[in-house]
């Protein structure tokens, strides 16, 4: 019975389980810090947001999202159908998407696309018309959101072809889109979507319920 | 208590918390801000804890999903079985079934997974050394962690099994 006895390394146990409840410990104490101190702007600082709904609306809702994500077409799919019924279009909710580009080329030239469509007031049909295809297609990094299929979304969508092709060609708003995903990593946001209901944040694609609840909680504040 | 309803009861304790605390991991700040506030009711402060549990069918993978619900299956039958072991046999662990309890159990912690963003206590707590960059490069993208522990845990309540029906005896040195 020699591996049973209480001297031979049975100190092991109890250090593994210190480790692990300070590893638990150090993640609570990050969610905690992070999620107080670092709540994104929700005025216009020059972050060209294009808000859905009343501008008045007692409750923002910010989505930090990649058009290439599987979870962030998840919460366009199963999430935002509901909330703009119920919230937005109600007046109780205004909504906004900031880039979080964040898998890769395709992701980052599909948010300047969007910006590009911003510049003539349709950047929300332009953001629902992309998570559409992306979805449709399921595959991240195969090709499927280039020149091509940006341009025949903005045809779709009446835009202005000759501004919005020149706006799509010289890269207009790639910068920006890499600027703004930064800016979503300086304030130690590490997935998509992430959503910040008058700043509480919400890491991921959550269950309506989730959304609905915590936005009643922050409605009942006002 | 019965003594075996005990045990069963540990392993569904373990189970269940480990399983809540890797739902609700990516949002513990959210959960933490509800539950310390007094302007809101505790039914829905109860609704939203049940809410975020259906995460699981929301924002994990499905292979994700099955990871998590087998390493809190696992570490709850762990858990009661190790306690057993103590209890009864009046001996601790080492060698073989303390290395695979200890690791399965911490890598099951470490690679607890917000599906969005690979290995969740990894990047919160290394994000100076970059975890999310040594993620990206695993062949299964953080996936390796809910393999192991899955692994490790079955080996740890294998021999645990063995040492349980093993009769006590003195082996020659």
């Amino acid at each position: 019975m020699n591996e049973e006895q209480p001297k031979s390394g049975g100190w092991l146990l109890p250090v593994s389980i210190v480790i692990a409840g300070l590893m638990i410990a150090g993640s609570v104490y990050y969610v905690g810090r992070q999620s107080v101190a670092q709540k994104p702007s929700t005025t216009s600082d020059g972050n060209r947001d294009a808000v859905l709904g009343n501008l008045e609306a007692p409750v923002t809702f910010i989505e930090y999202g990649d058009y290439q994500c599987p979870f962030c077409g998840r919460f366009f799919h199963q999430v935002e159908p509901p909330l703009r019924e119920e919230y937005i279009k109600t007046g109780k909710v205004k909504m906004v998407f900031r880039n979080f580009q964040i898998l890769g080329d395709e992701s980052t030239a599909a948010g300047a696309a969007s910006e590009c469509a911003k510049d003539q007031g349709k950047f929300w049909q332009y953001h629902d018309a992309l998570y559409t295809a992306e979805t449709a297609d399921g595959k991240e990094n195969n090709g499927n959101l280039n020149r091509d299929l940006f341009l025949m979304l903005g045809q779709n969508l009446g835009l202005d072809m000759t501004s919005f092709t020149a706006c799509l060609d010289a890269n207009k708003y790639g910068d920006l889109v890499i600027k703004e995903t930064n800016a979503g990593k300086t304030m130690g946001l590490d997935g998509t979507p992430t959503s910040f209901i008058n700043g509480e944040k919400v890491a991921g694609s959550q269950p309506y319920s989730v959304f609905k609840t915590v936005i009643d909680i922050a409605l009942q504040k006002k | 208590m019965n003594t075996k309803f005990f045990y069963v009861f540990l392993a569904g304790i373990g189970s269940i918390g480990f399983f809540v605390f890797a739902v609700w991991l990516p949002n513990l700040g959210l959960v933490f801000h509800t539950v310390v506030r007094g302007d809101v009711t505790l039914g829905t402060k109860l609704t939203l804890l049940l809410n975020l549990l259906g995460s699981i069918g929301t924002n994990f993978t499905v292979f994700s999903a099955i990871s998590t619900i087998a390493v809190a299956t696992f570490f709850g039958v762990n858990v009661a079985m190790i306690a057993y072991f103590i209890r009864k046999k009046g001996a601790v662990l080492s060698g073989v079934s303390l290395f695979a309890s200890a690791g399965g159990i911490g890598s099951g912690i470490v690679g607890i997974g917000c599906a969005a963003c690979g290995s969740f206590i990894l990047s919160a707590i290394l994000p100076v050394v970059g975890a999310a960059g040594v993620i990206a490069l695993l062949p299964l993208k953080g996936k390796e962690f809910g393999i192991l522990s899955i692994g490790l845990l079955l080996i740890s309540i294998s021999v645990m099994a063995r040492k349980i029906i093993e009769p006590v005896v003195c082996k020659p040195q």
